[in-house]
Order: structure tokens, then C-alpha cells, then sequence
């Protein structure tokens, strides 16, 4: 055990320890300013959806530079027909059931529809957002608080580990100050303080040891564990000192003391894990995706083919009591072609012209007005506009051109 | 250098965190106003994280364009559709801007298969996929109807955004040889759509 003369003046070794006392305060301040920055935002991310607003994670680059993956965005619910062009839209994605699309309203759409695009993307969303789909409209970003949750998503397990690695190690600074502030829990003053020093140096570092021993949940255990591991050492110097019923009052003193710190660390660390916890239940239940599309088209157009009329139509009378009916067609090579009278087929052959014999014509000593039908394939025809006439004889079935 | 006394230290312990809670609302006020207070945005193609990408090698030309079909008519074309996205994604096939004019739509049997080998203009080589090596057999018009938007649409690939991955398309059209004679001169036309979203 070293003893320094308390009222000399500081040795190098002193000013050495001071040092090192100061830069363990500093860490472990700074230590705890991260952690509950991170506390913080966490529960910016979390703490809205008590009063009803929806936290989402974002899980795609779709709205960047807006929103990057990992941000977490709040959402104020709005009615569907409250929003207005512009706007960052949490909805129900109408292409991916069950996914939740967290675009921007670029304009409106059919039917009270909502287009949406996420700012990144090339094009807008191919399905327009139906306003009763519309959850809320986005209003606090929380950034990278929801890093962990696409990491896990994507099964980037080496980031996520090197990330709970990192929050032990900080959890574990936290405490690398502990033993200077637990001086205070000693009933002496400055004095003693000043006695005890030298043997605080070997008694800070195995806190620290202990304290990241004890890891990220920094439960009862390891804090008790420290705080028996203190009193030993403290007991050594104080026994030579002190004696007898002052001795055992001070000993119930730092009894009862060490049960109120044990209350108040571990109220800190329930504190930590229930944010953590609540955190996590809130925010990445509504994990969702931020959809990236991109679209690539390709179009077809087919034009039926339109069978040529006949035209030209000519009568020319054969003399034997038939006409012939001749006509010019230049479309595609037809099956046959027909000459008609209204519906009625008079005749039919493969070219021009069509001999036509007076049989299918009843009415005597009558004109009938006849055009020239294409017929192409199975089923298709194509009549002709053009006409020309042909007459009955007053008797028998004799025709002839009129 | 002065000693560490531990009120100095609990007061180093504890300032911190009102500090840090404070940091932590400006983090959050801040981030929400440079997101949301713009409502307009220029577009960018610096992101920094995944995402997907779609091409495919028509050129911008038309998959078919045919004219005078008769009953019976009938052509083929292959497409290669090439996602070069880095995260996976769903790419599902969709009509567009289904127009028809006397029902020819409705006349004209469409086919559509995927499959590997074959591109724009040739589909020499094509070999249909084993499993779901047809993905619509039906009338153009049906797809029009049946296939809209990315929900609807057609298709199981998934590409998993590792590296370029491609996929030919095989389109058979048929004008049906029992079209009837309404069907002349009748015109459809219909857009293809292939949409890729990160799933």
C-alpha cells in the first residue's frame, strides 16, 4: 500500500492520475451523450405512435436524397381527402399486397385517384394510391435509427453484430468513471478521500473491466458483484483507521448507500432496455418498404387486313339468254366471287367475268340492280359499291344487260 | 491539473444527457424539415444504397407492328428484358393503353412465353422455361383486361439483384381463322409493359 503525504505537493505520479481521472470523466460522459442521443431518437422514432402516429422504417433508396434507408419516418394520420400535391404519402401499396409505399403525391389521378413517385425513381408509380388507402402523410424523420432493422432485412448479420458489439463497448465506457463518482458514497470527506486514492487506481481499473463484463443490459448482478468488489478494497484501508461502533455505522452507512445506487444504476439500465425494447416492438413492427420500380415497355399494333371491293363493274350480253358480268379486283387472292342481287347469290366463280343465267331472278321484264361479292378465305367478303344492272325478259328466264 | 473531485464527475456524468436529448430533437427537426418541407424534387441518380433497374433491347421499336392481317395470320417476336438492379426485386409483365377497333382484339390469340436464348427480332434459339414456361395464352384482348398493373400482372421472375440477370420473352400472335367478317379492317393495340419492384 503507498501513502503520500496528504498536504505535500502533487508528484508526477499524481499529475499523471489526475490525467488519466480526467480522461476517464470525458469518456465516460461522452460515452453517455451518445447513448442517450441514440435514446433520443429512438424514442422520436417510437414514442409518436402512442398518440397514434405510424412509424416506418425505410428500407429503399426510392425517395432519395429525402429519405435514405434506415430512416425512420413518423407519419400524422390524415384523411385520404386531405392531402394535397407535394406531400410525402404513407399508404397501402396497391401492388404488393400487404407492403406499404411511402411516396410522394406528384399529381391527381383518374377517379379521385393519388399518382405517386418516389423522388429517385425514373417514373411514377404505374398504379395510382386510391385516397382510402392514404394512411398519413410523413412529418418527422428520425435518420438511421432503423439502420439495424434493413441490415437484419437483408441479412447483413455482419453489420448488425459489429453495431451490438459497438453498443456493449459503449454501454461499457459508460462506467469507466464509476469509481470516481461512488467516492462520494463514502461518509468521509476530502480527507479520507485523499487516503483512499492510491488505492483507487487499481480499484477503477478492475471496475472497468467488470462493468463491460456485464455487457449492454448491465443487470443487477454485475453491478452488485462491482460494488462488493469496492467495499473489500475500501474495508482494507479503513480498518486501520477506524475502529469499533463508529467502524460498523459507517459499514450499515455504505450498506444501505450501495443499496441505493444498486436502485438507482439499475433503474438506468431498466431504463435503457425499456426504450430499447419499446423501440423495437413499435418502430419495426411497421417496418416497410419504400418501393423501388423502374419499368421498361415494349407496344404491339396489329391492323386487320380490309378486303378489297370489286369495281368496274361491266354487263356484257353472251346472246344465249346469260350475261356476263365482269368487274377488276386487285386486293389479295380471293377464294372465289359472287354476284349479287341484294343478298341472293346469282353466281359464282374464280375470276371475272361471272356468267349469270336468269334462273334466280323470279320477277319477269324487271332491271335488277346486281354488285360483285369477294369472297376471301372462309368467312371474310367484301361487296362491292359499284353496280351494275341487269334485265329480265318478259318471258322465260332470258337476260340481259339493261 | 486539478483533482477530480465526484461532484465534478457526476456533474461531467449527467449534464451529458439533457445535452444529448436536446441534440437528439434538433437531429430530429432538422432531418424532418430538409425531407418534407420542399414539396418538389429534382430527380437524382445519386443514390447511395440498392436499387433496381430494368432495360430491354427493343430500341424503342415496336414488338409488332403488323398490318393486313387475314384469319390465320400469325408472327412471332422474342424480347430480352434485363434487370441489372442490386436489390431483389419482382418483375411481373402488364398490359397498356389496350385500344381496339372492330373486335380485333378479341380475334387475335396471344401467346407469351418465357424462356432463355433469342432477342429483338429473332427468336431463333428461344427455349421456353421448364416450370412456368408459359405465362398467358389467351386473346389479346384478355390481357388488356386480365393484366393492368404491376398487381395483376404476369410473371414469376425474380431476379436477386446480384448481378445482370436476363429473361427472353416470346411473343405468338394468331389472328383466329374463324375471326368473322366484322373483324376487317379492325385495329388493336396494346402495350407491354415489364415493371421491376424491389420485394
Amino acid at each position: 500500500m503507498v501513502t503520500i503525504d496528504v498536504h505535500g505537493g502533487p508528484t508526477p505520479h499524481d499529475v499523471l492520475h489526475d490525467a488519466v481521472d480526467w480522461a476517464r470523466v470525458v469518456v465516460a460522459a461522452l460515452a453517455r451523450g451518445i447513448v442517450a442521443t441514440l435514446l433520443g431518437l429512438a424514442l422520436w422514432a417510437a414514442a409518436p405512435a402512442v398518440i397514434g402516429w405510424q412509424p416506418t422504417t425505410v428500407m429503399t433508396g426510392s425517395m432519395e436524397p429525402r429519405l435514405a434507408p434506415g430512416d425512420v419516418v413518423v407519419s400524422r394520420p390524415v384523411p385520404g381527402d386531405d392531402v394535397r400535391v407535394g406531400q410525402v404519402l404513407l399508404a397501402d401499396d396497391p401492388d404488393q399486397p400487404g407492403h406499404l409505399r411511402m411516396h410522394r403525391y406528384v399529381e391527381a389521378g383518374p377517379d379521385r385517384t393519388l399518382v405517386t413517385k418516389g423522388d429517385a425513381n425514373p417514373q411514377q408509380d404505374s398504379t395510382p394510391l386510391e385516397r382510402s388507402a392514404v394512411h398519413g402523410v410523413a412529418f418527422l424523420r428520425v435518420p438511421l435509427v432503423g439502420s439495424p432493422i434493413v441490415w437484419l432485412r437483408d441479412g447483413d448479420w455482419i453489420r448488425t453484430a459489429v453495431l451490438a458489439l459497438g453498443v456493449v463497448a459503449l454501454l461499457a465506457l459508460c462506467t469507466v468513471d464509476g469509481s470516481l463518482r461512488r467516492l462520494a458514497a463514502s461518509p468521509s470527506d476530502e480527507d479520507e478521500d485523499e487516503d483512499e486514492d492510491p488505492n483507487e487506481d487499481g480499484d477503477g481499473g478492475t471496475d472497468g473491466d467488470e462493468d463491460g463484463d456485464g455487457g449492454a443490459v448491465a443487470d443487477g448482478a454485475g453491478a452488485g458483484q462491482e460494488a462488493r468488489d469496492g467495499t473489500a478494497t475500501r474495508l482494507q484501508t479503513a480498518s486501520p483507521t477506524v475502529r469499533g461502533r463508529a467502524d460498523d455505522s459507517r459499514r450499515s452507512a455504505r450498506r444501505r448507500e450501495r443499496r441505493a445506487r444498486r436502485v438507482r444504476r439499475s433503474g438506468g439500465a431498466a431504463t435503457v432496455v425499456a426504450v430499447a425494447v419499446a423501440t423495437g416492438v413499435l418502430a419495426p413492427a411497421q417496418a416497410v418498404a419504400v418501393p423501388w420500380s423502374r419499368t421498361t415497355a415494349t407496344t404491339t399494333s396489329f391492323t386487320a387486313l380490309t378486303v378489297p371491293q370489286a369495281t368496274a363493274l361491266t354487263c356484257a350480253a353472251n346472246g344465249d339468254g346469260s350475261v356476263n358480268i365482269g368487274f377488276t379486283y386487285g386486293g389479295p387472292a380471293a377464294t372465289s366471287f359472287s354476284v349479287l342481287n341484294g343478298t341472293t347469290v346469282l353466281a359464282t366463280g374464280a375470276t371475272s367475268p361471272i356468267r349469270v343465267t336468269g334462273s334466280g331472278l323470279l320477277n319477269l321484264g324487271q332491271v335488277y340492280t346486281v354488285t360483285v361479292r369477294v369472297n376471301y378465305l372462309d368467312n371474310w367478303t367484301s361487296t362491292s359499291t359499284a353496280t351494275t344492272r341487269v334485265q329480265t325478259a318478259l318471258v322465260g328466264t332470258n337476260l340481259s344487260c339493261a | 491539473m486539478s483533482r477530480v473531485t465526484p461532484r465534478a464527475a457526476r456533474l461531467a456524468a449527467w449534464i451529458t444527457i439533457p445535452a444529448a436529448l436536446v441534440a437528439s430533437g434538433v437531429v430530429v427537426s432538422t432531418a424532418s424539415y430538409s425531407a418534407f418541407s420542399a414539396t418538389t424534387v429534382n430527380p437524382t441518380s445519386n443514390w447511395t444504397a440498392g436499387n433496381v433497374a430494368l432495360t430491354d433491347d427493343d430500341n424503342n421499336t415496336a414488338l409488332f407492328n403488323a398490318t393486313g392481317l387475314k384469319p390465320g395470320s400469325t408472327g412471332v417476336n422474342c424480347i430480352t428484358v434485363t434487370s441489372t438492379g442490386s436489390l431483389p426485386s419482382t418483375v411481373k409483365l402488364y398490359g397498356t393503353n389496350a385500344a381496339t377497333t372492330n373486335a380485333l382484339a378479341s380475334n387475335i390469340n396471344l401467346t407469351v412465353e418465357q424462356g432463355t436464348g433469342g432477342g429483338f427480332g429473332s427468336c431463333t434459339g428461344f427455349t421456353p422455361a421448364t416450370t412456368s414456361g408459359t405465362l398467358y395464352s389467351g386473346t389479346v384482348a384478355g390481357f388488356g383486361t386480365a393484366s393492368t398493373n404491376f398487381a395483376t400482372g404476369v410473371g414469376t421472375w425474380a431476379p436477386t439483384g446480384s448481378g445482370s440477370e436476363s429473361r427472353v420473352y416470346r411473343f405468338t400472335y394468331t389472328l383466329s381463322s374463324t375471326a368473322p367478317n366484322t373483324v376487317q379492317g379492325g385495329t388493336a393495340a396494346l402495350g407491354f409493359t415489364w415493371e421491376a419492384q424491389n420485394s
